[in-house]
């Protein structure tokens, strides 16, 4: 398993698909899969089409949209923006799995792998585990 | 008088309960700091923090002091401007001009360790009566403070023998910038990362005030006995510590009964400058290299000489012409360097009243008598300013 550390410059979407793929190439795995996993309850992973840049702008605003700050939340033991970050990451979710074929990590020709920032600026991990035939 | 020496008389052999209390200092706050931290974390609600629109910190004696020491605090991490007000001030003047609020305004935090402070319970319920949030922030949470007020925030204050508030002091400082660190973090000024950070610094200031207290000790002690026969102290600082400054004067009160003052750096050059006997006038200056004062402070020390002042330094450097200097050497923020700053005042106090062999406030016996137990703070009659009688009663 490898662990990655990022240090997020605030909320949003945090392009990891290249480490992805160096963790794929590094485990000399030819056909299985990869799991990402954010150990955080206030942070997220997914994936996003990357083209144009703005569409993350777009994703960030709608999740803020979907679930707004408030200052009503039960949960008062941190502050407003992490009791909404609670509620987005477990709706975006911790974890995603990938396939591996022929050593190349598969993914769709828009597609990116992102991490998903919902309380930052913060310091940040995640880990990546590939599991396959070599 | 002279500038310091290491003549002088000798203290006790055991150490008073004031130098005891000094000494008790990194324990209590090793001890209390994260329990402070949750009580200050749970006691306002979001929504409180978010609808306050004006803050008043309020209290007397010790309990000002702590809040005009931690007031930077609040503007530094939160972005909130506090108005640090005396107890009669708050309940007796602003209380009124005020007049009716939106909800929860003003937020008042009640600062007293008593808890029974009378002047300060008056202003509690006339921020009430405004339609104003109030918030004890008190060692006694069963006093008449806290059943004043809406909320309060308990500190736990071990017992100890009867001295000179220091323990007090330093808790309800702590308890306020662990308030306005948290009022920071809620309101999004700062990160819960940098929360937790600033959390961290201070309950470094622990193992930070004990090294403190060995470099000083020493220091304090020679500088009480140069100075013991002084009449009449001054205590000058900048920024947050002009709070530790009024700290250090109020224990000079208490310790030995003598006139001390604490006065802004800037404001002694357009007041206490001109005092018409200079040599009979110990000064001591807070000095600190990052402090955004040193420039101005650097000034004053060719004014001191020319006056023929008795003076003295205390920081975390010692300018190069000073005549004798108290080394506290920390790297605390400014605006939590009252913490590093308040352990030395009060030790130089107790190691002075040791010397003296003063009793600590007069004992409250002869002309002091009304003191006893506090009576004269406690028990001044508190008047419900809102009401029709009590104001026929006033005039």
């Amino acid at each position: 398993m490898k662990r990655y550390t990022l240090e997020t410059s605030g909320n949003g979407l945090t392009d990891i698909t290249e480490e992805i793929k160096d963790a794929v190439a590094a485990s000399g795995v030819t056909a299985g899969l990869v799991t990402v996993m954010v150990p955080h309850t206030t942070a997220a992973v997914t994936v996003y089409s990357f083209p144009d840049p703005l569409g993350l702008d777009d994703m960030n605003q709608e999740i803020g949209r979907l679930i707004p700050t408030r200052v009503d939340f039960l949960h008062q033991h941190d502050t407003p923006q992490d009791a909404a970050g609670h509620i987005k990451s477990a709706l975006i979710g911790i974890n995603a799995t990938f396939i591996i074929d022929n050593r190349e990590l598969v993914l769709g020709h828009s597609q990116k792998i992102y991490f998903f920032e919902f309380d930052g600026p913060r310091s940040r991990q995640f880990y990546v585990q590939v599991a396959g035939s070599a | 008088m002279d500038q310091p020496t290491h003549a002088g008389r000798e203290t006790a052999a055991e150490p008073s309960a004031m130098r005891r209390q000094v000494y008790s200092l990194p324990s209590l706050i090793r001890d209390e700091i994260w329990e402070i931290e949750a009580r200050t974390r749970k006691a306002i609600s979001t929504p409180q923090i978010f609808s306050l629109r004006t803050l008043i910190l309020a209290g007397s004696g010790d309990s000002y002091m702590a809040a005009r020491a931690a007031a930077d605090a609040f503007v530094e991490f939160s972005g909130i401007l506090p108005s640090v007000q005396t107890s009669l001030q708050a309940g007796r003047y602003t209380a009124a001009q005020l007049g009716p609020q939106p909800p929860d305004t003003p937020m008042t935090i009640c600062v007293s360790s008593s808890g029974e402070a009378a002047r300060l319970i008056e202003a509690a319920h006339a921020f009430n009566h405004q339609g104003g949030l109030t918030i004890a922030l008190t060692a006694n949470p069963a006093g008449r403070l806290a059943q004043a007020t809406a909320l309060t925030i308990p500190l736990h204050l071990p017992p100890f023998d009867p001295a000179p508030g220091v323990r007090s002091y330093i808790l309800s400082l702590l308890a306020l910038q662990m308030i306005a660190i948290r009022f920071g973090e809620v309101r999004g000024r700062i990160t819960m990362d940098q929360a937790m950070s600033l959390r961290r610094e201070l309950a470094a200031g622990a193992d930070m005030v004990e090294r403190i207290i060995e470099e000083a000790d020493t220091a304090c002690r020679n500088l009480a006995q140069a100075w013991l026969d002084c009449p009449a102290f001054e205590f000058l600082a900048g920024g947050p510590n002009v709070g530790t400054a009024a700290f250090g004067a109020a224990k000079i009160l208490e310790a030995v009964g003598r006139h001390a003052s604490a006065v802004d750096v800037e404001e002694w050059n357009h007041l206490n400058y001109f005092i018409g006997s200079p040599r009979e006038t110990a000064t001591l200056i807070l000095f600190d290299a990052n402090s955004a004062a040193q420039s101005r402070t650097r000034e004053v020390f060719e004014y001191l000489n020319a006056l023929g002042r008795p003076w003295a330094t205390q920081g975390s450097e010692r300018p190069a012409n000073s005549p004798f200097h108290i080394p506290v050497r920390h790297t605390l923020r400014e605006t939590f360097s009252p913490v590093a700053h308040t352990a030395p005042l009060a030790l130089y106090a107790a190691y002075f009243n040791e010397m003296t062999g003063e009793r600590y406030g007069r004992g409250s016996a002869g002309p002091w008598h009304h003191s006893r137990a506090g009576n004269a703070v406690r028990n001044s009659a508190i008047i419900p300013f809102f009401d029709e009688t009590a104001e026929e009663a006033r005039l």
